[in-house]
């Protein structure tokens, strides 16, 4: 199975006499199952609306996603439905993504429903304590009752991959799934999809602005500036050797945990404030 | 409550320990049933509920235990006590059988009203909200025709012509009051279909109009139950006004109509006015704080700090 | 020796989760600024440390509610349960804060160079065209360049990093003498976090002001600070010099939780996350602290 974004451009039109915003330009991209493939940007670099065209969520205004060759745009109900059961998405911002009024086994419950993988209470209960064990959720049974608000953000998250992976889906689409969360958290859910992927053969469309953890989990990267993609390849390429300057900026940008650093020296300081500091462009 | 930390159990790694309230998740509801506990809980919703239990209860079974209301057969003006509860109007009727059988007018009218409002307003109001573009501008004319449609003389022209009574009443004042909660719902819908959940909901293959039943409207309804319980009053004061322009059926006076008759003879007959406008302030209290509470129980992430 | 700027001890605070229940947010902190010091508070979500951080600048929410006992002196002066006008005059003249989404921190009605300028105290700079001067000049310390431009300008038409720097500008142009600063990037884009940082250890080296930096990210909190306090559950489970946390850390969770932030960038080691059981037992621990 492939998936593939094929020149795909997005532009936004705003309302009357505002210029036309080009949120992805000519961007071309490929995902395969059991891969781990990033797509960097810092925000606005449109790399959001790529996940959304790759998703079907939104039309791509020239340009084609294809499923196997097959254009989304063009396919037929049963295959736009067998779409979407493959190719899966764990969205941004784990507190809005789940309904505040859904327990944990009806959130994941019902697209088990919706796309047959099981039927019957009880069957579509089991199947929703496996995906949850599945995401280390254990005993799944204590979270099926739970509302979101219930949960904390790196279970949200988990519940959110749960619904994901419940469909047996050959790529995950995830937006920003780990950037809002501690440490800690942020690794014990990447362990997560890492294992997926060893076990179930997943693969993943991982859209982040947190470069330390492309370079722990990802095998092919892309990097996105201004809705461009400006320089893709394999991950040890793109970290060892970058070959664009703005992935040189954006890798010297990402804060690593340093023994210690004391920049400041604590005797030169002047308590007055006429000395102008020499200012850094501030955008 | 401080101590739930000993019980709650981590069978994951992800649970911090001692939640930070402005950040952290409660401890988990029951379920449903826990919901509804929290509601009734409520001493609000003990006071107003019964309150309001009372009045249906009254106004639904009185009329089979007080008088005929139109038996004029009685002293004028009696004041309340005695035989006559709360003593007789200006033409010798009970007073308390007036009230009773004013009380089924009014509230069926508030509440028939609010509902009806609630169901216009939540389908087209969704709609409109959830599927935008040339949906919503239709809708929005819709709800704006019907806006600016002059209550009054629509109610005088349906009463010219299809003659007076509850039933057409009901049907004028939804007809005419259902934009404001259709406002509310769209306003809500709006916002909710931008949310990461409908997104969500979307990108796992669900059609537009499931979204809109499972996911938007259930999250858009605490400002539109509130909106609801305003209405029950709202209706209830409009139809009075309706009485008192003589639209409205005169052989079924309602508190409206009741208050309205009292208004010449404030001096003789203080209780003519006070027990009827007691009545329509009654309900109308009780009616939005029962919906405020309510609104405070479905919602399952009211009580955060922040 | 005087009394430190900030001595915070056995500060407790209680607050309200909901209907009748509530958290003890807070629990026996002790906590110490000195002039000029820069201490950073590192914790994850739900630790308490943000909580701390309002708490030492009376920020917390005034209800009968919250509840909050110990001892909090600033300068030697004891703040808790003085009246709000106390506490408005130490946020007025000494203690500055910049918080981490500062576009509900900025009036979007009002012009980015008032919001500065209504910062700074009044009288202490004479005639209007003294206080605009001023404020283009803390808006350029503040790492703003075309200040004249930017003070002229809403928020909503500067960008995430442009918003943080003027509330940097705002916070410095009291000339405070604490500056707290919570998740003050968190925000922002990594490129435009490094700036920002940068700025904010800029202005506070040269104000002499101490600062109290509060985030999750220990890489942050690492690069800006002399010393640093860890919180778990709502405790200090640890403090020292930050290079000797670092690199020499005694507490379990601290030890964890390096380990944690290690495994998300070094290479050929496993992804690490604090295990279940660790948790259990420092949760038990808290529980069986509590009086």
């Amino acid at each position: 199975m492939l998936l593939e974004a094929k020149n795909v451009s997005k532009t936004f039109r705003s309302g009357r006499g505002a210029r036309p915003v080009h949120a992805v330009r000519d961007a071309t991209l490929r995902a395969r199952p059991g891969e781990f493939v990033a797509i960097v940007g810092e925000s606005g670099s449109g790399k959001s609306t790529l996940a959304r065209i790759l998703l079907d969520l939104i039309p791509a205004s020239s340009g084609s996603v294809e499923l196997d060759g097959v254009p989304v745009a063009t396919m037929t109900k049963a295959q736009r439905v067998d779409y979407r059961r493959r190719v899966q998405a764990v969205l941004q911002d784990p507190a809005g993504s789940l309904n505040p009024r859904k327990r944990v086994e009806q959130a994941i419950g019902e697209v088990i429903r919706l796309h047959r993988i099981a039927t019957g209470r009880a069957e579509v209960r089991e199947k929703v304590c496996e995906v949850l064990r599945l995401v280390g959720m254990n005993p799944a049974e204590e979270f099926l009752d739970r509302f979101p608000h219930a949960l904390s953000g790196g279970q949200r998250q988990r519940v959110l991959i749960a619904r994901a992976i419940a469909l047996n889906p050959r790529i995950v689409v995830a937006d920003e799934a780990v950037s809002a969360l501690d440490a800690s958290v942020k690794a014990g859910v990447l362990r997560v999809m890492a294992d997926l992927k060893d076990r179930l053969g997943v693969g993943y469309v991982f859209i982040t602005h947190d470069l330390p953890v492309v370079q722990k989990v990802a095998d092919h990267v892309y990097v996105m500036r201004a809705g461009e993609i400006v320089e893709d390849g394999p991950k040890d390429v793109i970290f060892g050797a970058p070959s664009h300057p703005y992935t040189r900026t954006l890798l010297a940008a990402a804060p690593v945990l340093r023994q210690a650093r004391r920049t400041h020296v604590s005797g030169t300081r002047a308590k007055g404030q006429e000395t102008v500091q020499t200012t850094e462009t501030g955008r | 409550m401080t101590q739930q930390v000993s019980e709650a159990p981590f069978p994951t790694d992800a649970p911090p320990p001692k939640p930070d309230p402005a950040t952290a998740p409660q401890p988990p509801r029951g379920g449903r049933t826990a919901t509804w506990r929290a509601f009734l809980r409520r001493p609000s919703t003990v006071v107003f509920g019964s309150l309001l239990v009372v009045f249906v209860l009254v106004s639904g079974l009185g009329p089979f235990f007080v008088d005929d209301p139109m038996a004029t057969s009685y002293p004028k003006l009696l004041p309340p006590g005695g035989e006559h509860l709360l003593g007789t109007d200006m033409l010798g009727r009970d007073y308390l059988a007036r009230v009773v059988h004013g009380g089924r007018i009014s509230l069926a009218v508030g509440f028939s009203v609010a509902l009806l409002c609630m169901t216009l307003g939540v389908v087209i109001g969704g709609i409109a909200g959830f599927f935008g573009g040339w949906v919503d501008t239709v809708m929005v004319k819709i709800a704006e025709f019907f806006q600016v449609l002059p209550g009054l003389v629509l109610a005088l022209v349906a009463a010219a012509l299809l003659g007076s009574n509850v039933g057409i009443i009901i049907a004028i004042l939804a007809i005419t009051m259902w934009p404001a909660v259709g406002r509310i719902v769209r306003a809500e819908a709006m916002r909710i279909s931008k949310l990461g959940y409908v997104e969500s909901q979307r990108a796992a293959g669900f059609h537009g109009m499931r979204i809109l039943w499972s996911d938007v409207i259930p999250n858009a309804m605490p400002p539109v139950l509130v909106a609801t319980t305003m209405t029950v009053g709202r209706a209830i004061l409009i139809e009075s006004g309706l009485s008192y322009i003589g639209i409205g059926d005169p052989s079924n006076p309602s508190w409206g109509s009741l208050l309205n008759a009292a208004q010449s003879y404030m001096r003789e007959g203080w209780w003519l006015a006070l027990v009827p406008g007691g009545c329509i302030f009654l309900v109308v209290l009780a009616v939005n704080l029962l919906g405020d509470g309510l609104n405070d129980a479905l919602n399952p992430t009211i009580g955060r700090v922040k | 020796m005087s009394a430190p700027l900030v001595a915070v001890e056995d500060l407790n605070v209680v607050l309200p989760t909901g209907h009748r229940s509530e958290v003890e947010a807070v629990r026996r902190v002790n906590l110490v600024i000195s002039d000029g010091e820069r201490v950073g508070l590192v914790g994850e979500s739900g630790s308490g440390k943000s909580v701390t951080g309002r708490a030492i600048a009376g920020l917390l929410p005034t209800s009968p509610l919250v509840r909050v006992s110990g001892s909090i002196r600033l300068s030697g002066t004891e703040m808790v349960g003085a009246p709000p006008a106390a506490w408005d005059e130490v946020r007025r003249k000494h203690v500055g804060m910049i918080f981490q989404d500062p576009l509900t921190y900025l009036n979007p009605t009002m012009r980015v160079g008032k919001q500065v300028a209504e910062s700074i105290p009044a009288g202490r700079e004479g005639d209007a065209a003294a206080r605009t001067r001023a404020v283009h000049r803390f808006l350029e310390q503040a790492g703003l360049e075309h200040p004249e431009e930017v003070a002229a300008k809403f928020p909503h038409e500067l960008s995430g990093g442009m918003r943080q720097r003027v509330l940097i500008a705002i916070a410095i142009a009291k000339l405070p003498r604490l500056i707290i600063a919570d998740e003050p990037t968190t925000a922002l884009d990594a490129t435009v976090q490094q700036r920002v940082l940068r700025t904010l250890d800029a202005t506070v080296s040269e104000l002499g002001t101490s600062l109290l930096l509060i985030s999750h990210d220990l890489a942050v909190v690492a690069g800006m600070t002399d010393r640093i306090y860890v919180m778990y559950g709502g405790r200090i489970v640890e403090e020292g010099p930050t290079e000797q946390v670092l690199t020499e850390p005694r507490h379990r969770y601290t030890q964890a939780l390096l380990r944690a932030v290690r495994s998300l960038t070094d290479d050929g080691v496993e992804l690490y996350s604090v295990p279940p059981e660790l948790r259990r037992e420092l949760a038990e621990e808290v529980a069986a602290d509590a009086p």
